[in-house]
């Protein structure tokens, strides 16, 4: 693991910021920390970066606490903030060149700047100050400042936040293409339906990581399974319905459409459930216009999770 | 990646680098910065009146013909210091024209003045002014004193010029006196008693006459006796000559030797008297006259004394506010986050931040000297390299505190008013507007804790006076580094701490 967290928490005065987290990033994987505004995410990601000392609790990265981080230690961490820091009279190659002096970057470095800013598509506005440039032009040179140095671990505090759906989609290309590189990229974001590009991911919410999953795990542990969605050709007759729950291989079933024709039904495993349902339905000479495995948006995935979470603690 | 000695001047130039391309990047700044100080400068040069501001004045005097003639005549020799709006009997006139603020004093002379000496009183000349500010005051009440003295001698060589006059006449008599002399001499060697005691009731009484007529100029020369003993001739020779009337007027037998005496003192109270007439009588009431000369280096303009203490003041209140904005826009950027990350130690970027101003504060500096030096005339007597050390000695120490200022304010606005406050002490307590003298020993502290305050004694002495650095400067210039350097390591300290919380 490149760094972990065991029992992390971050008070200011009487109020916790995040309380008793707990996770592990593997080495060379995109983990995705989720959560709505005011969650704990940049706390989170401050206490992995040596910003700020937690409270309780001890967070390793590269084995060490980041108190203890040496100069080469840090060489090999990048971090974006939430919100551009660099500085509004500078151009953004002047602002990437500050950032590569200070981080000790050879003076013969003009070529690699080039390819990193190609790299977040802004060669061509090098020469832009930085208040002049857009808002998906600051987060871009952003990230660029952060990779600058090819560091091993890249902490990126809501890179996403605040641009258009295509950049999005193109930050998550280049994080992909980091990753295939060997980095490791520990990345928050309060859009939800992120989290299907990341390996690992961490929901986040009121200050406590809910859950600690693949996407596919998390949506798994949200739902209780997995959802198939049957659809015949004839209405289902209710004792069908009936039949259905009392089938080992059924979590729960129900009715999905007002024309009675369809099903929601809850499976541990969608690819092994689908046969045996479509001979199940033939035995009982019910036609299947279609049947197949749904995901459901990670949306309604973390709407369920928090709920679940808010109705567990009120119940407590 | 570079060896480290390297990778920590890359680190510590790019702060350098990155403080001076921001500030070239906002020309309405520098030229804020850089023209603006020196437009100050100019228009304070220029515009500075070297002579004091004329103060229009009105004289009330009294019913007396006498006074108010030499109240006219001592109106009538103002230079335009003092402009001379009445002359005037009436005082309420005068004071109502004193609150309507179309005079700036007036100067009432008592009532019955000559009353009032003849009973052996001074007579108070009263000065009334509607000035607020006492530097002012105090300058009022100067020239006021200067004015009275000034009256004061006017009536003064009246006396002389009239005892001088007595003197013409007095010569008239001295020829008389001596007539009756060779009569007694005469009569005396042929013993005729008779015309003797004729001659010496005649002697007795011219020589009477003589001592009374003298008497004034002799009192006005008694009064000089003091400072010279030519002119107190005039009554030793007075005194001898009525002594010896005296003693050939109260005797039969009359003594030749004696009558030679008061013969040769009345030839040498003849030109006593001459030279007695001869003197100015503006030399006899005055008879020093005062000039001030500066023992070392050349005379210093009005102009000439503040501008250097304008570009102390100046260069101090620049670095301190462009150092402190730069460190809280920092932390307002949230910069100090990226700079925890990185592999960047807070001295490395203290160093290249004080490079940064070092640079722009000697640029600054350089320009603002040279424009006194060739725009404004301001001398460069002393020694370049002390101005230099000076320069660089007093933006090393604001560097510092604008540093330092930084750690206490939360935001921009904080910061600037931490800088005028800065500013408004330096105006009070460097020396630029009162002397550092004249303060209590625990103000003066206030003083000293300001690098102004060292700036302006090291540039008025180095381009003013031009001397030598002496020991007092060399230790002011060495508090000055020493201040620069602890200021620096208490920064660091500081910042350090600040990050490591």
């Amino acid at each position: 693991m490149i760094a972990e967290a065991l029992g992390v928490s971050k008070q200011y005065g009487e109020e916790f910021a995040v309380r008793d987290i707990d996770l592990s990033v593997p080495e060379g994987s995109i983990f995705g920390f989720i959560g709505p505004s005011g969650s704990g995410k940049t706390t989170t990601i401050r206490l992995l970066a040596g910003i700020q000392q937690p409270t309780a609790g001890e967070i390793t990265v590269f084995g060490k606490r980041p108190v203890d981080f040496s100069v080469t230690d840090r060489r090999r961490i990048g971090y974006m903030p939430q919100l551009s820091v660099l500085y509004p009279h500078l151009s953004l190659q002047e602002n990437l060149n500050f950032v590569a002096s200070i981080y000790g970057m050879s003076l013969l470095r003009r070529r690699h700047l080039y390819r990193v800013l190609d790299f977040v598509e802004l060669q061509r506005h090098r020469k832009k100050l930085l208040r002049e440039a857009s808002g998906g032009m600051q987060r871009r040179l952003a990230l660029a400042a952060s990779l600058i140095h090819q560091p091993d671990l890249l902490f990126l505090d809501e890179p996403t936040a605040g641009i258009d759906p295509v950049l999005r989609r193109k930050f998550w290309d280049h994080f992909e293409e980091l990753k295939s590189e060997g980095r490791t990229l520990f990345i928050t974001t309060q859009y939800v339906g992120e989290a299907a590009y990341c390996d690992f991911i961490g929901v986040l919410a009121d200050g406590r990581l809910l859950m600690v999953d693949t996407p596919e795990g998390v949506r798994r542990s949200a739902m209780g399974g997995e959802l198939i969605v049957a659809v015949t050709d004839d209405q289902i007759p209710d004792e069908v319905v009936e039949a259905l729950h009392n089938e080992p291989l059924i979590l729960s079933a129900q009715r999905n459409r007002t024309d009675g024709r369809g099903l929601e039904l809850l499976v541990d495993e969608a690819s092994t459930a689908m046969p045996r349902l479509q001979q199940w339905f033939s035995g009982r000479e019910l036609n299947l216009e279609s049947i197949q495995h749904h995901q459901p948006p990670f949306d309604d995935v973390f709407v369920e999770i928090v709920n679940s979470e808010r109705a567990g603690a009120d119940a407590g | 990646m570079l060896a480290s000695p390297l990778r920590w001047l890359v680190r510590v130039t790019a702060f350098a680098r990155k403080e001076l391309v921001d500030l070239l990047r906002q020309p309405r700044l520098l030229l804020v910065l850089v023209l603006g100080p020196f437009l100050i400068l100019l228009a304070f040069g220029a515009g500075l009146r070297e002579e004091d501001p004329a103060v229009r004045t009105a004289f009330v005097t009294p019913d007396d013909p006498r006074l108010a003639e030499e109240v006219q005549r001592f109106a009538d020799a103002q230079s335009e210091r003092l402009t001379v709006v009445s002359v005037d009997s009436d005082r309420e006139t005068a004071l109502r024209a004193l609150r309507r603020d179309r005079v700036d004093m007036v100067v009432a002379f008592p009532d019955a003045a000559a009353r009032r000496l003849r009973s052996n009183e001074q007579a108070e000349v009263v000065l009334y002014h509607d000035e607020l500010d006492p530097v002012e005051l105090q300058a009022l009440g100067l020239f006021a004193r200067t004015a009275v003295d000034e009256v004061n001698q006017q009536v003064l060589r009246a006396v002389v010029e009239r005892g001088q006059e007595d003197a013409a006449t007095a010569e008239q008599r001295l020829a008389a006196t001596h007539e009756h002399l060779d009569a007694l001499r005469a009569a005396s060697a042929h013993g005729d008693e008779l015309a003797q005691a004729s001659a010496q009731s005649a002697l007795s009484g011219e020589v009477a006459g003589l001592a009374l007529l003298l008497a004034p100029a002799a009192g006005v020369a008694g009064s000089v006796e003091q400072t010279d003993g030519d002119t107190a001739e005039l009554t030793r020779v007075l005194a001898r000559v009525r002594d010896g009337t005296q003693a050939v007027s109260t005797t039969q037998s009359v003594d030749v030797g004696q009558l030679e005496r008061l013969d040769e003192d009345l030839t040498q109270l003849e030109s006593s008297l001459e030279e007695f007439r001869q003197l100015s009588p503006r030399t006899l009431v005055s008879p020093f006259t005062d000039r001030l000369q500066r023992a070392v280096g050349g005379d210093v303009t009005l102009v000439q004394f503040y501008a250097p203490a304008v570009v102390a003041l100046l260069l101090q209140h620049l670095v301190i506010t462009v150092m402190g904005l730069s460190l809280v826009r920092e932390e307002e950027l949230g910069m100090t986050e990226l700079f925890v990350v990185a592999p960047l130690r807070v001295f490395e970027r203290l160093l290249g931040k004080y490079l940064a101003y070092l640079i722009i504060g000697g640029v600054v500096g350089g320009l603002l000297i040279a424009a006194l030096v060739f725009l404004l005339g301001v001398p460069q007597r002393g020694s370049w390299a002390v101005v230099v050390a000076a320069v660089a000695a007093v933006v090393l120490a604001s560097t510092g505190l604008g540093a330092l200022l930084s750690v206490f304010a939360r935001n921009d606005s904080q910061a600037v008013q931490y800088t005028m406050i800065l500013l408004l002490a330096s105006i009070f307590f460097s020396g630029f507007l009162l002397g550092l003298d004249r303060f209590r020993p625990a103000v003066a502290a206030i003083s000293w804790a300001l690098p102004v305050s060292y700036g302006i004694r090291l540039l008025r002495q180095t381009m003013l006076v031009g001397e030598p650095l002496d020991r007092a400067g060399t230790v002011l210039l060495s508090i000055l580094a020493l201040v620069g350097v602890a200021l620096f390591v208490v920064n660091w300290l500081l910042f350090r701490r600040s990050v490591r919380a």
